[in-house]
């Protein structure tokens, strides 16, 4: 079976040829998009495609990254996604090496200014989809959002973020959602610089979580968030280290939820810092 | 752009579907070459050792192969992978005309991942899709058989299939060089759906009657057992064949059958069917128990039972039973006897709307389970407090201290039987300072005081009265009493209770029974007031179980009237002489009343023997929720944490003990 590789230009704007080879494959009822190692700029938004699957190299060795304006979500879905796969590479938000000030949340003059949406940001609803093995660091918005439609059968496995503002992952159907997994992910530097109310997931349909990390939670932040639509979600083996904001809550009429093995650390209590360095 | 093979295969072989048509056409609406070229696939990978098989993107249409036709795809070959180009982009399905699995797995070490895979449930007759008649055959979507082990099945939807869908773990001919049976079965992110049987079957098939003598020897994989891996499954809608030819649409099968050692976490079922006349329904998932000795086969167990397995993070939902004779399906069903060998945790549970409410229901309590397994039970010691008043302890008591409250512990006898039939940590809490200082000798959890102490705060998740409420000083205080237990307690209260219902029946012919005269029971509640009291309380739900039958008066706890009170046997030296009346009524020595304070039961009562013959105490089994934990709401949930145990979390000042909290999994 043939997969697609485009050929990328690391200085160039790559957005056309790598659009190409989704369509194409796209067009042939299904296939594989391959992204080399190294940086793949783009400047413009990727419409992801159904039965589509783009992968990289590896976590860390493939980067797909703006070359212009930063604040432009990379990975889009206009319409009902089914049958997609995004895996093995990194998003990185700055234009700049991702890996500049991923772990510094100091520099506020170094980072964009906060968008809405999200890095990969599904619009339409998603079913049947994979997104896993993925780095999304340093990003103006939120790093990963699914809404708009219904989200079934949809695997969200083996996800880094590392630096967003607003929202780390929103799952946000309209309608029931089944079949939503959410495992193996972290959270880290969520809701940088903008806004309060931000959460290292939220999410408003039926959802299992288990191996969960998030971490800091900020005043006013909250690190999983369940809303309006998230009855009966189960969540297990999560971590949370707060700041100030709380390790989970559920807005008020959310019934049935269970949480087990819920570890929270008070990063500002130095005593714990001394006992557990 | 240029095409390359695709990244990171298995093997060295990497070959493509198209590759292999007879006539070099590969068209996916040809059963028969695809079926051919799949054969020949197969092949090639058993000359190289394995490899990847891929399969492009399109709806491959396969039929029964002319050699062996109940499978039309085989892989047999250890190291194959079978890959798709999408979960949703290759499809592999059953011709129309065929009745068959669409893929058999008959090796170790195989994989197949990124496809879809369609039965043939949509080619069956009409009348089979109506419940009418029985499926010619109940052909599973993907069989895996001789020796499963190192089999991965992940990002698969599997569909439209008559009988599993994963399934019927068969081992013939011994196990393996490469692997001994059911090592490291491993299912990722798979969906079922429409599926006529069960979603998932994990079972040992060997004719234990009549062993293959050159077969495994059927003790020895008994005590094997799948070991199995499940995540991120999904099963929606299976069981939907009719049961075996009658006309009610009903087969008690199950989301995941689980037979053997296995670990699951995240799983999903939805709409378990309900029973028809006289069945039982549908399973979400179903723990089997071990059945036979030394873990021998049976039909039941297939040769291993589901214990030493974990489920964690589940979401059921259940189809209304019908009427109130039927059953409505059930959620997760673990048998008693597995209940210590099992941890569940963390789920949650739906019963669709549409069916009717329950009533107050008098139901002869089922014989569920009166086997007895090999399993050890682990009950934790109880240990004593500290405070020898429940007075001195409730200022400091939180909830999630103890699992349940006993009232009138006695001498602690029913605090030992209720922490193992029931589950968690009780306290009981007497009025009388003796029997206290004689339970507390024994290291029984028993403090004094009045349960009219018991404060109105949610402190446990169930009260206990055992033969106690009638002592009581007027039926008015044993609403009372049910009052305090439904302030204290978040999920049931649980009463055992002499009748009086037969009270003026027996003396009308000249008897009692020493059930009802006994000195001390002065408050003779019987089921019409308990009924009552409950609609006062708000408590819509009661389950009344009947225990000890009596036929007619030679029962030796039928004494006739005027019989010393504390004459606990008839005892015809000494007492009046009784006549052998056979009574017009079911007369029962007690009442076992289960009084639900959630707005769905979360256990029921289950008896080891009949409870008709032996009034032996029953015990809990938990349907909804986890097995150690209280059933949480989102009040009690956030509260459901406990210090680190241990040397470190002792080490930690207070308020950082309650920063650095973490849930600590439950052994029961």
């Amino acid at each position: 079976m043939d997969a697609l590789q485009p050929s990328i230009d690391p200085e160039a704007d790559n957005q056309a040829v790598i659009q190409a080879c989704i369509d194409d494959a796209h067009a042939r009822g299904g296939g594989t998009v391959v992204l080399p190692n190294g940086r793949c700029p783009i400047a413009g938004p990727l419409e992801l495609r159904s039965n589509v699957t783009l992968r990289g190299t590896g976590m860390i060795t493939t980067i797909l990254a703006p070359i212009t304006a930063p604040g432009t979500p990379l990975l889009v879905a206009t319409e009902l996604l089914a049958g997609a796969t995004v895996e093995d590479l990194t998003v990185a938000g700055l234009a700049g090496a991702p890996d500049a000030d991923a772990t510094s949340d100091d520099d506020a003059q170094a980072r964009p200014p906060a968008i809405n949406g999200a890095a990969i940001d599904l619009v339409a609803g998603a079913s049947f989809c994979f997104l896993r093995r993925l780095r999304l660091v340093d990003l103006p918005g939120g790093a990963l959002r699914l809404t708009g439609g219904p989200i079934d059968h949809v695997y969200l496995e083996q996800i880094v973020v590392e630096g967003c503002a607003g929202d780390g992952i929103v799952v946000d159907p309209s309608g029931e959602s089944t079949a939503v997994f959410l495992t193996e992910v972290s959270v880290r530097l969520f809701g940088r610089g903008t806004s309060s109310g931000s959460a290292g997931v939220r999410t408003r349909g039926r959802t299992f979580i288990s191996q969960l990390h998030v971490q800091p939670v900020g005043r006013d932040a909250c690190g999983l968030r369940l809303e309006a639509g998230s009855d009966h979600t189960v969540a297990s083996n999560l971590f949370v280290g707060t700041a100030g904001g709380e390790a989970w809550s559920a807005e008020p009429g959310v019934t049935d939820v269970e949480v087990e093995a819920l570890l929270v650390r008070d990063l500002l209590d130095v005593r714990q810092e001394k006992v557990f360095p | 752009m240029s095409r390359t093979a695709p990244a990171a295969v298995s093997s060295t072989a990497t070959i493509d579907l198209r590759d292999f048509f007879p006539n070099g056409d590969p068209q996916p609406s040809d059963a028969a070459a695809t079926t051919e070229a799949l054969r020949r696939a197969d092949k090639a990978l058993a000359k190289a050792g394995g490899g990847t098989l891929e399969i492009p993107p399109g709806r491959w249409l396969v039929e029964a192969l002319p050699r062996d036709p109940s499978a039309a795809v085989i892989l047999r070959t250890p190291g194959t992978t079978m890959r798709g180009a999408g979960i949703l982009a290759t499809i592999l399905a059953l011709a129309e005309g065929h009745d068959c699995h669409v893929l058999v797995i008959v090796a170790p070490g195989i994989t197949v991942e990124r496809l879809t895979i369609v039965g043939g449930l949509q080619h069956q007759p009409p009348e089979v899709l109506a419940g009418e008649a029985v499926p010619a055959r109940r052909s599973h979507g993907i069989s895996v058989r001789e020796c499963p082990a190192f089999t991965l099945i992940r990002d698969v939807l599997i569909e439209d299939v008559v009988g599993y869908g994963i399934g019927s773990i068969i081992v013939r001919g011994g196990p393996k060089p490469e692997a001994d049976p059911f090592v490291h079965v491993r299912m990722h992110n798979v969906t079922l759906r429409r599926i006529g049987d069960d979603g998932i079957d994990f079972k040992i098939d060997v004719d234990i009657d009549h062993p293959d003598p050159d077969g495994p020897d059927p003790a020895r994989l008994g005590r094997l057992g799948p070991r199995g891996f499940l995540k991120n499954i999904a099963v929606v809608d299976h069981s939907v064949l009719g049961p075996n030819g009658t006309a009610d649409r009903v087969r008690g099968e199950n989301g995941v059958d689980a037979r053997g050692q296995l670990h699951l976490q995240n799983i999903e079922v939805l709409r378990v069917r309900p029973g028809g006349w006289g069945k039982h329904g549908g399973a979400g998932i179903t723990f089997r128990d071990e059945t036979g000795p030394g873990g021998g086969v049976s039909s039941a167990s297939h040769g291993r039972g589901g214990q030493w397995s974990t489920l964690q993070n589940y979401h059921l939902t259940r189809c209304p039973k019908p009427d109130y004779r039927n059953s409505a399906g059930a959620g997760v069903i673990a048998p008693p006897v597995l209940a210590p060998a099992l941890h569940i945790s963390n789920g949650t549970e739906v019963l669709l709307p549409g069916g009717p409410r329950f009533a107050p229901l008098l139901t002869r309590a089922s014989r569920a389970n009166d086997r007895v397994g090999e399993i050890v039970r682990r009950i934790r010691r109880p240990s004593v407090p500290e405070a020898a008043t429940f007075a001195e302890m409730e200022p400091t008591l939180s909830k999630g201290d103890y699992t349940f409250f006993d009232f009138g512990g006695g001498f602690g006898a029913s605090i030992a039987h209720y922490q193992s039939a029931f589950g968690g940590r009780g306290l009981g809490i007497e009025i009388e300072p003796d029997k206290v200082v004689a339970a507390r000798a024994k290291g029984r959890p028993v403090v004094q005081g009045s349960l009219f102490e018991v404060p109105n705060r949610k402190l446990v998740r169930y009260v206990t009265a055992d033969n106690v409420l009638e002592h009581l000083a007027s039926i008015a205080e044993v609403e009372d009493a049910l009052r305090v237990a439904r302030g204290v307690a978040d999920e049931f209260i649980y009463v055992r209770h002499p009748s009086f219902e037969d009270e003026d029946y027996l003396r009308s012919l000249g008897l009692s029974g020493t059930w009802v005269h006994r000195s001390g029971h002065r408050a003779h509640v019987r089921l019409s007031d308990y009924t009552a009291m409950a609609t006062r309380l708000g408590i819509d739900r009661l389950e009344i179980h009947p225990v000890g039958l009596m036929t007619d008066s030679t029962d030796p706890e039928i004494v006739p009237l005027g019989t010393p009170k504390n004459d606990l046997t008839y005892d015809p030296a000494r007492h009046a002489s009784r006549p052998v009346i056979e009574f017009d009524r079911e007369v029962f020595y007690a009442f076992d009343i289960l009084f639900h304070l959630t707005r769905r039961p979360s256990v029921r009562l289950v008896y080891e023997g009949d409870p008709f013959l032996d009034r032996k105490r029953p015990i809990l089994v938990r349907e909804v929720g986890p097995m150690g934990w209280p059933r949480p709401t989102i009040a009690s949930t956030t509260r459901r944490t406990r210090t680190l145990a241990g040397a470190a979390g002792d080490a930690l000042p207070p308020s950082a003990r309650q920063t650095l909290v973490r849930v600590v999994r439950k052994v029961r």
